[in-house]
């Protein structure tokens, strides 16, 4: 779990305060994380305006279904910038069909290098990210940036990089596991 | 819950593509239906998500993000927590009950008011929409000296009138009007942006409907459901239509091809006009 410090109730009790139509407890929950799901938001969409949509989104369903988040599938946090996550890359392929390296006569722009498009995704990334980013190993990191920041498919990543999709899928899972390993020995993530 | 087949049956290269949204609407209904039986590799996602959630940097959202959630849940009195600012009055004021034609002869409907609302910089590259700020980052990538730069050319003007191109210019204007809509499972399926050039709405992912059947849109925050027009019976198409300043909520529903006066069913698609 990430470590967070926070003052007054956990989580779990907040959520069930949202239960309980406790307008407080869905503010409390938006001063911990809306900037964590605004963030990532924000960067996958590109645009401030449907990311805000996104992060309007993701509170409000937490407030019509806080039955949709358990506990047992993993902390607060991550479910919520989860949540936020799939939103965003959903508006950000449905408004940008025409990005996606088909060799489809549409496209009209040059599209940056997967090199340029990996560095700036990097640019999302805090300080402990960025570390634990930096030491997998080579595919991993710009699967992992094209795949999560980018919005990318997997088949859509291959095709940046040059590689093959099962090789795209095999270094986003072992990069998604050394990442873990490498936020857990420096103290993010417990 | 337990999943009883050797490791070599889980879909952990899949599973990892699932956490990143990564996979095609095939693979992921299959992993999907993996994961409804599969404790284990329902903790590996959860695992995975855990380490995703912990990359990003953290900003504080935008003031009017936290005004509308709490106009939502129906508390708009309260606070923004980020700031302790509450939200300005303009923004808790009713939407207006008045019919649409009524506001059509008062000359402020439609697009007129969204061109107060839109800056003067108005970009009308149709580049896709993340990639822009992509391209616009990159400045500082270069700055920064990363190599392998290409460059990035910049879409020109266009004067194409089609609507699905003014639709795609003001879902890219940065100052423009937006909704999104979502369905019962919360999923958007459905957007309405607005520039100065129109109000358009985009269906992205409603299910095509059978001849004599349409979809309607709606606007629903006021005291009476108006209607704002037909949209069609293909669940992936763009309409123009009129958005008048006071809208809201907005909402989508099945109707006969000829219009309900009133929504019928429930709806296939709502969500709140963010200007």
């Amino acid at each position: 779990m990430v470590r967070h410090e926070h003052d007054g109730p956990g989580d779990e009790a907040l959520v069930a305060a949202v239960s309980g139509r406790d307008h407080e407890a869905l503010s409390e929950i938006y001063r911990r994380y809306g900037g964590a799901v605004w963030s990532v938001a924000r960067h996958v969409c590109g645009r401030a305006e449907p990311a805000k949509g996104v992060c309007q989104a993701v509170f409000t369903e937490l407030w019509s279904h806080p039955d949709r988040f358990d506990p047992a599938e993993g902390a607060l946090r991550a479910w919520l910038v989860a949540r936020a996550h799939a939103r965003a890359v959903h508006i950000a392929r449905s408004q940008a069909p025409q990005r996606r390296p088909d060799g489809d006569a549409r496209t009209e722009q040059t599209p940056p290098s997967a090199e340029v498009e990996i560095a700036v995704h990097a640019q999302a990334l805090t300080d402990d990210g960025r570390r634990a980013i930096d030491q997998l190993v080579p595919g991993e990191r710009e699967a992992l940036l094209l795949a999560y920041f980018g919005g990318h498919t997997t088949s859509e990543t291959a095709r940046l990089l040059g590689t093959l999709e099962d090789t795209v899928k095999n270094h986003l899972r072992s990069g998604l596991l050394n990442l873990r390993r490498t936020l857990e020995v420096e103290g993010v993530m417990t | 819950m337990s999943h009883v087949g050797p490791v070599s049956d889980h879909p952990l290269d899949d599973l990892a593509a699932y956490a990143v949204d990564a996979l095609e609407p095939a693979e992921r209904h299959a992993v999907d239906d993996h994961l409804a039986q599969c404790a284990a590799c329902s903790a590996e996602l959860a695992s995975h998500r855990e380490a995703l959630g912990a990359l990003a940097t953290v900003e504080a959202p935008p003031s009017e993000v936290w005004q509308d959630i709490a106009a939502a849940i129906g508390a708009p009195g309260l606070p923004d927590p980020h700031t302790g600012r509450r939200a300005p009055a303009a923004r808790d004021e009713p939407v207006s009950s008045r019919p649409l034609d009524q506001a059509s002869e008062d000359g402020d409907d439609g697009v007129a008011p969204v061109t107060s609302l839109a800056g003067a910089a108005r970009v009308r590259a149709r580049r896709p929409s993340a990639l822009r700020w992509v391209a616009a980052a990159a400045v500082f990538v270069a700055v920064a000296g990363v190599a392998g730069l290409v460059g990035f050319a910049l879409g020109s003007s266009s004067d194409d009138a089609n609507i699905g191109s003014l639709a795609q210019q003001a879902a890219d204007d940065p100052n423009g009007i937006r909704a999104t809509l979502a369905d019962g499972e919360g999923q958007p399926v459905a957007r309405v942006v607005a520039d100065d050039d129109g109000a358009f709405v985009l269906l992205d992912a409603l299910e095509d409907l059978p001849e004599g059947q349409a979809y309607q849109l709606w606007s629903v925050g006021g005291p009476e459901p108006v209607s704002l027009g037909m949209l069609g019976r293909d669940g992936t198409n763009t309409v123009a239509f009129r958005l008048p300043p006071t809208i809201r909520e907005l909402a989508i529903t099945v109707a006969p091809t000829s219009g309900d006066s009133a929504p019928s069913g429930e709806f296939q698609a709502s969500g709140s006009v963010l200007r």
